[in-house]
Parts: structure tokens; sequence; C-alpha cells
């Protein structure tokens, strides 16, 4: 049908766990919101939809609400069909999310406990009691601080006799906002909570006084709660004439929206508005007044509706059932509250144990959780062996990674290579091997230039050589003549002067030889100087 | 809600009294305070006395226990045997009072404290000697004290509220 439908239904499947954890942390943030949605108070005798008469109804509570963010009643009683069906009051939209629960949580350890266990180990915030949201009316809220404004489901008249097992053994009345104790027994929930208030033992059963702890009573079962809601009342306001009569579960909506006879006119003639209660006197009940509690400027009419968002007034703790400041009401919960259910402190190395926080630490003492137990030590071990394992995980990732990366550059190093194995392997630059083939090419060509210049030279020499030959031949061709008439031109000259020739080798030294042969010698010495010196050594 | 359940109980035991009872408000007085006579059976030792017992339920009942008293005289171990007439029920004690319980159940356990004394538990030593040690005694002294007090209709204190 509609997303709320839809989303009850998957809310009551998630309520359903045979064999799974004490705590139904999908229901128990729904009484955690309770106080973030600001009580929605469900009985507001305006109507909403009147759009003509909002401009009258712009009254200052209205518009301290808006101007403080708090949404105002009538936005949070505004129609919705679906409100009212089988659950009515009990039920209230889903938590807004449980992200920013899980997000507190060991993401490690909830990781390996998938599904339906991670819900259970999300359930780490506080728990007042019982799953379900109880009606306001159920909280016994004093009117001092606005109760007036809330319709009591407590007092409707029923129509006809309802089946005695549907009515609370304290009250007498019809169930309203059943819990179930641990021992069986179903009461209401205001019956049972004002029972263990005033019960001078503390909390015990009404029935058998067996001892008993809230938070572990829970809302009792869907079959009872429908047919609970489907008993017939009267119209609340059926003492200022309305005869309707109708199902309980859409009563409510009945005397805040439909009934004709909810509202009256204000007692002052002059005044158009009107008031939900007849008023002690003939006063008009518009005149604006400060708040009892804060400095809001308000209504008198309007009072009580404030006075259930007021943060100076008062709220009861739905765990310890104490009145406290509407504004302390986060810190109480948090902190202060030794009644509300809170996890183990154990709980991030699994302890799935929800106890009060007043026993939180008489629970840690023997929590087989706590580290330093033997099973403790077990589990530290055993967490501390799978950190490990998680630890080498990640370093063989991380090595591997290492690894990747090496041979990567490995690859780099040796892949071009191929292109250069064939050349000198000292040069890289095939612009450079190229340089050099072409030095080499021009000497080469410059070698046979030269070569073959050479081979010309040396063919040029040859005919020199024979002419030098000649020439040294004809100079050994005149030298011999030469010789021969030198020899001749002696034999001569002996011939004539045959004395001086013998008296030479005597007497050498004489002048007189000497004298006249100077140009002589002179020759001698010019072709054999052999020849020549030897006779003058 | 106490109002209510008193109410309901009150309608209850009005229409569909308990056996020997009779159950009525005082008038001008809230529902708190009820006026009962109590005719105790044949077999008592108390036969034909007509009793008149003063229920007062306190303002946050059921969660405390009525308050039940005997405003005629009688001889009777767990009655005292004054003008106050306390009475001595287990079920009233506040240790052992249930808020489940009922006026029904009480207006019961009343009468057969009248059938049936509980020396054991006693307000008045002497007569619960005397019961359990020379009962024809008692039940003579007790016989007498019917025939002196309860023989008429008992007579409510005014009630003060």
């Amino acid at each position: 049908m509609s997303s709320t439908s839809q989303r009850r239904r998957r809310r009551d499947e998630d309520d359903y766990i045979p064999f799974g954890p004490p705590s139904l942390p999908s229901a128990q943030t729904q009484m955690d919101n309770m106080s973030s949605e600001g009580w929605p108070p469900p009985v507001i005798m305006s109507d909403s939809s009147d759009e003509d008469l909002d401009e009258h109804y712009r009254t200052p509570a209205r518009q301290i609400s808006r101007r403080s963010g708090i949404p105002h009643i009538d936005a949070l009683t505004t129609l919705n069909p679906d409100r009212y069906s089988p659950d009515l009051y009990s039920v209230n939209s889903d938590p807004p999310s449980q992200t920013p629960m899980l997000a507190e949580d060991d993401a490690g350890l909830r990781s390996q406990y998938a599904g339906r266990h991670s819900q259970y180990y999300a359930a780490s915030n506080p728990r007042p009691g019982p799953q379900i949201k109880p009606h306001l009316s159920s909280l016994d809220i004093p009117r001092r601080y606005g109760s007036n404004a809330i319709l009591d489901m407590y007092a409707l008249t029923y129509v006809g006799d309802p089946d005695p097992n549907l009515l609370c053994p304290i009250c007498h009345d019809p169930l309203v906002d059943p819990v179930t104790t641990p021992c069986d027994h179903t009461f209401c929930y205001r019956c049972l909570r004002r029972s263990m208030a005033s019960s001078p033992a503390g909390g015990v059963c009404p029935i058998d006084r067996e001892p008993l702890l809230w938070t572990d009573c829970t809302s009792s079962i869907r079959l009872i709660r429908t047919q609970l809601n489907n008993l017939v009342v009267k119209c609340p306001h059926h003492g200022r004439g309305c005869e309707e009569e109708m199902k309980r579960e859409v009563v409510e909506r009945h005397a805040t929206v439909e009934c004709g006879f909810r509202e009256f006119p204000c007692p002052d003639s002059e005044c158009e508005k009107t008031v939900r209660y007849k008023p002690a006197d003939d006063k008009c009940q518009h005149q604006e007044s400060n708040c009892e509690f804060c400095d809001a400027i308000i209504e008198e009419a309007d009072s009580d509706i404030h006075l259930l968002q007021c943060p100076r007034s008062k709220t009861r703790c739905s765990a310890c059932w104490a009145m406290i400041l509407r504004e302390d009401e986060e810190v109480h919960r948090s902190v202060d509250c030794v009644s509300i259910e809170v996890a183990c402190r154990f709980q991030s190395v699994g302890c799935p144990v929800r106890v009060i926080r007043a026993h939180q630490e008489l629970h840690a003492l023997s929590c087989p959780f706590h580290p330093d137990s033997p099973s403790g030590a077990i589990i530290r071990s055993q967490r501390e062996i799978i950190e490990t394992f998680g630890n080498l995980g990640s370093q063989i990732r991380h090595l591997r990674a290492r690894q990747d990366e090496t041979s990567r550059r490995l690859d780099q190093v040796s892949g071009p290579p191929p292109l250069n194995r064939p050349g000198e392997p000292g040069f890289r630059d095939v612009r450079a091997m190229q340089d050099l083939d072409a030095g080499f090419g021009e000497v080469h060509h410059n070698l046979n230039n030269l070569e073959r210049q050479n081979a010309w030279t040396a063919n040029q020499i040859v005919p020199v050589r024979e002419e030098v030959s000649e020439l040294r031949n004809s100079i050994n061709m005149i030298r011999m003549q030469v010789n021969w008439l030198m020899s001749r031109s002696r034999e001569e000259v002996h011939a004539r002067p045959t004395s001086s020739g013998t008296t030479r080798p005597t007497s050498m030294g004489s002048d007189t030889v000497q004298e006249p042969l100077p140009p002589m010698v002179r020759q001698r010495r010019r072709s054999t100087s052999v020849d020549v010196d030897l006779p003058r050594l | 809600m106490s109002t209510k359940r008193i109410t309901k109980e009150f309608a209850e035991v009005s229409q569909t009294p308990p056996e020997g009872f009779t159950v009525s408000l005082p008038p001008n007085a809230s529902v708190h305070t009820w006026h009962i006579t109590l005719q105790p059976p044949p077999q008592s030792a108390f036969f034909p006395g007509r009793f008149g017992i003063l229920l007062t339920l306190p303002t946050d009942y059921p969660f405390k226990p009525p308050v039940v008293k005997f405003v005629t005289r009688l001889y009777h171990p767990n009655v005292t045997n004054d003008s106050l007439g306390n009475v001595c029920l287990g079920i009233l004690k506040p240790e052992n009072w249930k808020p489940s319980t009922k006026i029904v159940s009480v207006l019961e356990a009343v009468r057969n404290l009248l059938v049936e004394p509980q020396p054991d538990d006693p307000l008045e030593e002497r007569i619960a000697d005397e019961y359990r040690n020379d009962r024809p005694t008692w039940e003579q002294k007790a016989k007498a004290q019917v025939t002196k007090y309860a023989l008429e209709d008992p007579v409510f204190p005014a009630t003060a509220n």
C-alpha cells in the first residue's frame, strides 16, 4: 500500500527472531527516537486541515515552536490514514536510519557477522524497555506538565463487555500498550510501571510477585494488540454529546480531528477562538501570558500544548520512570539513567549481553568477554591472531604490489635492448652509430684514393729511375773516360819529365816540385780521392 | 484510573455480591469508602450476627492495599477486640499485596477468616491461645459477643470525608 505499511511489515519481520538476541534493535531504536520526535502529542484538539482558521490559530505558541525549530504539533498530528492501522499509537515511523549506530561499531567485527547479527551488534545504544513506543498517555505525565493535551487512552469508555481475557489485571480495563513480563503476565504499560514504582519490593510482578526488571518486559504480541485495537469505544467527547462509536485504533484521530464536539467557543463572547476544555470561568482563554517554566509567551488555551514541548517542562524517562527536564532528556538517557538498558562494555569483542546501566559494571566483572578472564584471554588471543592474520594479509598485498612494481621496472630496463644488440653494446645511440658509419666510409674512400695516387706515383717514378740509371751509367762512362784520359795525361806527364817523377817519392818536401803541381792535384782530388789521397798519406 | 477501577469493582460487587455480603456506599462520600455488612455462614461461630466492615481504599489503590476494619466488635484472634476493629489479613499486608487482587477476593478472605480464624498469626494473643487450647470457651465467648453486639444492623461511623 503505502511505504509506511511496507516499512511496518519489514519491521515485523525483523522483530521475529526465533533464536535471536534478547534485544530487537530495529524496534528498539523506535523507542529511542521517542524523544527526538518531540513527543508528538496525539490529541490536540485543533484543526490542522482548515486553512481559513489557520490564521486565527497562529498563536504565540505556534510562533514559538516555529522559531525554535520544533515541529509544531499540528504537523505532527497531520492526518496520515495509514497511521491508524492496527498499531495506531503504538507504531511510530521507522527510525530515520540505523547507520549512525552502525558506524559506531567495530567495522571489522561487524563484517564477520552478516545479516541478522549485524543488527544484533548494532544495538549498542541505550534501550529503555519494551520495544514498541507507548502512547504518550502511558507515560503518566502529570497535568502540571501538560498531560491535559494528551488523549488518555486509559480513560476510554468501551461499548459492550470486552473479552475478560483482554483486561488488565490491575486496572480491570482492556489493556493499553500491553506489556508482557518474563513470567508471562500481561499488563497495561502504565499500570505495570505504576505498580513497579509503588511496590515496596521494587520491581515485582503484580500477580506472582516474581522479581522483574523493566527491561526484561516486552511489548505483547501483535495478536493481542490487534484484538485490543479492534475493541469499540465511545468518543471521548461523548459527555459533550458526541454519539460516535468507533474502533479503538481510530479514536484518537476522531477525537483530535474529526469530532465536532472537540472544541467549545471561547467563553468570551468577543473572542472568536475556541477552547478545548470548558473553562471554569467566563474569562477569555486567549490572553497571552508567560510560560510557567520558560520565557515563552503563550495563550492560556495553548499552555498544555506548549508544556509538552517546553524545554523547561518535565517529561518522564521511559526507562527509570523519573520526571526529568525535557532539555536534559538526552543527557539523562545517554549518561545518567541507571535503568536504561545498555550493551556490555565488551560488546566490541563480541559480548551480546545487554544490561541496565546500573548492572553494567557488575556484568563486566563476570563477563566471559572480559579480557582478564580465561575465556576473555582466549578470545583476546584469537582476536590477536585474527589481527595478525589481517596484518599479514595486508603485508602480502603490499609486497605483491611492490613485486609488481619491481617486475614492471625490470621489464622497462630489459625491454628496449634487442634494437641495440647488433651494434656496439656501448653505443646506444643510433645516431652516433650512423655518424661513425659515415666516417668509416669516408676514411675508406680516402684510403682508396690514396692507394690509387700511390700507384700512379709509382708508375711515374719508373721512367725517372730508368733515366737515373742511364744517367748513372753515363756518368760511369764519363768517369771511365775521364780516368782513362787522366791516366793518359799522367802518362804523358811522366813521359816528359821522368826525373821529376822519380824524385818525388824520394824528396818529398821540395818546393820546386809542388809549385807546378797544384792544378793537377786538384784535378785528382776531384776524380778519385782515394787514389789521390793514398799517396799523400 | 483508580476511581475507574473502584467504580467498576463496586458495580460488580453490588450486582453480584459474594455470599453473605451486602455492600453500599456511604451517602455523600467518595467511592473510596465502602460500607459492607457481612453475615457469616452457619458453620461459623459468629453465625447469626451481622458485622459491619468499613473498607477504605487508598488513593493509589490498587497499588496499595485497601484497609479493612470491623465496626462491629467480635471475639476473634485476628481482629482487635476493641472499637478499632483492625483486621490482620495476609493478603492485605503491604509486602503481600498484589495490585491484581480484587476487592471480592478481600471480602472472601474476610469471610473465611470468620469461618476459620488463623491463631498462628494473631492480633489478639489471648484470644488466639484460647482458640487453640480451649475451643468451647472461645466459641461461647464469641457467641456471647455476637448476641451482645452483632444482632442489630451495624452502625457505621460518620465518614470523615
